[in-house]
Order: C-alpha cells, then sequence, then structure tokens
C-alpha cells in the first residue's frame, strides 16, 4: 500500500469544528466525524502525496514508530475507502 | 445531522445558512410568505466575500432559496461558486426551470438535496394554487431529471383547505417519483405581517381528517427537555436576504444587521438579536409550561409573525397539537 496515492473523493466537504473534523458526503447525506489525527490524515489525502509520506509525517510530528503509524494509516485508509470517501489514483 | 447541529452550537458556530437569493418568482402560489420589495440584489461579488467570510466561520452547509432562485441570472455562477469553496448546497425552488442540462450541472457540483413544493397530484389542483398553468408538469419533469441524475429529491406538500384531501394521491405520486414525501401544515401571515394567506390554513376538523388520511405519523416529535434551546434560529442557522439583512431565520425576521454594512462574523458574534435567543430556553417561552409540548414542534419565528412577539402560541400550531396527542392517545 505505501506507495499508492489515493484522494478525497469529490462531493466530500469538511470543516474543523472545535477538536473535531467534521465531514458530509454530500452524494450520501451522510455525517462523519474525525478526531484530530484523522482529520489531519484527511488533510493529506491530496492525490499526491504517496501513504508511505503520509507516514513518515505522522511520525516526525507525532513522534509515534514508524511501524504504529504505518497499521494505523493503513487501516484508516482502508475504512475511507470502504465509506466510499477517497479514491485510488495510483 | 443532529450531532453535527449539536457541535455547531457548542462551537458558536453557524453550520446551515440560509441565502434567500432573490425574492423574484415566476410562479404566484396563493400561500407565499415572501414580499418582493424589489431593492438591489447581493452581487456575485458580494456573494463571493460573504462566502469567504461563511468559511472562515465554519459553515458547512448553504440552504439556497428564494423567491425562485432560479430566476437569477447568475444563479448558475453563484451555485458553482459555491460548490468551489466547499460548501454542502441544498437548493429550494419550484422546479419550473430545471432541464435535463440543468439537472446534469447540479450533479457535479456539491448538492445534499434538492427540494420541491407539491399541492395536488394532479396539474388542475397544483396549478390552481401556483397560478401558472404548466407548473405541475415542469415540476414532474424536473423530479424526473433530477432523480436520473442521482440527486436527492424532497417533495413537500403543504395541506390547505383547496388541497389536503389530495393527499393519498399526492404521496403516492412521489413515492412513484422516487423521491420523499413530506408535509406541513404550517400557513403563516406573509412577510409584511398581512395575513391574507391564513384563510387557508386548515381548522380543527380538516386537521383531524388530513391526519386520519396521512395515516402513518411521519412526524413523531422528539422528546423535549425544557431546558433545551427551542430552535436552532440564531444558534447553529441564520439567513441572509437577497438585500442583506441577517435574520435569525426565515420566518423570525428580527433584524441582525446587513452585511453591506457590517461583516457577517461581526453581526453573528455581536448582534443582540442573536444574543437574546442564545441566552433562552424553552422553559423561558409559554412553550415551557404548555401540556401539549410533547406534540408539537414550536416554531417561534410563525408565532412571532404572527403575534408580534415570540412569546406566545397560534391557532394552526395549537391545534395541530391537540390532533397529534388525540392520535397518540388513540394508540
Ligand atoms: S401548542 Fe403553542 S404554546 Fe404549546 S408547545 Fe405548541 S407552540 Fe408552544
Amino acid at each position: 500500500m505505501r506507495e499508492e496515492i489515493y484522494r478525497r473523493k469529490k462531493g466530500v466537504v469538511h470543516r474543523k469544528i472545535l477538536d473535531e473534523y467534521i465531514l458530509v458526503d454530500t452524494r450520501e447525506g451522510e455525517v462523519l466525524t474525525l478526531n484530530e489525527v484523522g482529520g489531519e490524515i484527511w488533510d493529506l489525502i491530496d492525490g499526491r502525496r504517496s501513504v508511505a509520506e503520509i507516514i513518515r509525517m505522522l511520525v516526525e510530528q507525532y513522534e509515534v514508530s514508524e511501524e504504529d503509524a504505518e497499521g494505523d494509516v493503513e487501516e484508516f485508509l482502508t475504512q475511507l475507502l470502504e465509506a466510499g470517501l477517497i479514491e485510488r489514483v495510483k | 445531522m443532529k450531532k453535527l447541529y449539536d457541535t455547531y452550537i457548542k462551537a458558536g458556530i453557524p453550520a446551515n445558512v440560509v441565502l434567500e437569493v432573490t425574492y423574484r418568482c415566476n410562479l404566484k402560489c396563493i400561500h407565499c410568505y415572501v414580499v418582493n420589495r424589489g431593492e438591489n440584489e447581493l452581487t456575485f461579488e458580494e456573494y463571493s466575500h460573504l462566502l469567504d467570510d461563511l468559511n472562515t466561520l465554519g459553515t458547512l452547509i448553504l440552504t439556497v432559496t428564494g423567491g425562485e432562485p432560479l430566476v437569477r441570472r447568475d444563479i448558475r455562477d453563484l451555485l458553482e461558486m459555491m460548490s468551489e469553496k466547499e460548501f454542502a448546497i441544498r437548493l429550494f425552488t419550484a422546479g419550473y426551470y430545471i432541464d435535463e442540462d440543468f439537472a446534469h450541472f447540479l450533479s457535479q457540483l456539491n448538492i445534499l438535496e434538492v427540494e420541491l413544493s407539491i399541492y395536488g397530484s394532479r396539474s388542475e389542483l397544483h396549478d390552481s394554487i401556483t397560478g401558472v398553468r404548466g407548473s405541475f408538469d415542469h415540476l414532474v419533469r424536473a423530479v424526473k431529471f433530477l432523480r436520473k441524475h442521482n440527486i436527492k429529491v424532497n417533495l413537500k406538500f403543504i395541506a390547505m383547505k383547496p388541497n389536503y384531501r389530495d393527499v393519498v394521491s399526492v404521496k403516492e405520486l412521489v413515492h412513484s417519483l422516487d423521491a420523499n414525501f413530506y408535509y406541513d401544515v404550517v400557513i403563516t401571515p406573509k412577510d409584511d405581517l398581512s395575513i391574507d394567506p391564513l384563510k387557508l390554513r386548515l381548522d380543527l376538523y380538516q386537521l383531524r381528517e388530513f391526519y386520519s388520511l396521512v395515516k402513518d405519523r411521519p412526524y413523531i416529535f422528539p422528546q423535549r427537555d425544557v431546558n433545551e434551546y427551542i430552535c436552532n434560529a440564531g444558534l447553529s442557522t441564520m439567513a441572509i436576504s437577497p438585500y442583506g439583512d441577517v435574520y435569525p431565520c426565515v420566518q423570525l425576521r428580527l433584524l441582525a444587521g446587513n452585511i453591506r454594512e457590517k461583516s457577517i462574523v461581526e453581526i453573528w458574534k455581536k448582534s443582540e438579536v442573536f444574543k437574546s435567543l442564545r441566552g433562552k430556553r424553552i422553559k423561558d417561552y409559554r412553550c415551557g409550561s404548555c401540556p401539549l409540548l410533547p406534540y408539537c414542534s414550536p416554531c417561534i419565528g410563525s408565532i412571532w409573525l404572527e403575534k408580534g412577539d415570540v412569546n406566545g402560541c397560534t391557532e394552526i400550531l395549537r391545534n395541530r397539537a391537540v390532533v397529534l396527542k388525540e392520535l397518540a392517545d388513540e394508540k
């Protein structure tokens, strides 16, 4: 998964309110909330950065082990994919 | 969505802002509350600044309404800009101008839903309420195009003396069009306080008949705690007129400011109108001690329009609560 690149799907809008990221999928009419770390990953899914780069940025920022970050990011991306909120570009 | 509004209320941010982009309309509905004062409408540039400010505030949803929003020449540009600035859009329209091309255009934007009003299951009845021949056919055509492009469609039946008995057929038609059916019985005075439309309202006997025809109650009001806010107006929502006037909602026309004079951020944060709404809970209104509260969805905007005071009640709200209580007691 590390070399893959994802982007946020069209029609999903978000705002950061208090410490939460609120996502609205306008096509499905669904509302989702992400915690702060989830929200930051969401921001990094921009159709340019690879999964490996996202993991590296989190390791730097949160001082977590590469292994932990990798597990968390991959699990999170899989959830977003299943919810139809992101799509793979590469 | 309720959680979204709760988070916004906690943060003191408007989640949903209603933009009345014009008061002009091609229909002449007999119950309409809108009064077109013919002043200069906000321009595309003014909306551009407004949207940037709303973005700064954290607003997520824009409800675009009128009048008929689609009579604005720049409506495509406006909707496109709202989408580009990452807002979710709810569009209220009569559907008269929605053809295949426009439905396709909407399907490319961040449209949450399109809401249209339906007044009868046949053209004679619907058109007699809108005052425009062909409006029913245009409405049905619009709904078909919107659904074809996978846009969520809500059709709202406004029950009045001339049409309430048609509700069963309307509901069937709405479902056959693959749209969501809603209804409302609350007709309000006009924005200039004229009470003309009130004569169209159902009386107690007609309300009983109406609810017995609707049968299922799509409207089961959530249990209210008197320490809650009475509604979202001024707490997580507000309305902005085509002339830039800011109100808590499209019915509660208490002027909080004008965006041509002050920024929306300042109006939202500092206006006395909003502050006073934020200071009150259900218990501070007459509804707080009303035995009908569990069967009622109080609307202080419609109360204010009719009684000139938010602290009151209206015949239609009370009668509706009486009928819903009777239905609940029957079960
Ligand atoms: S019936 Fe009137 S006073 Fe009672 S809760 Fe409803 S709106 Fe309020």
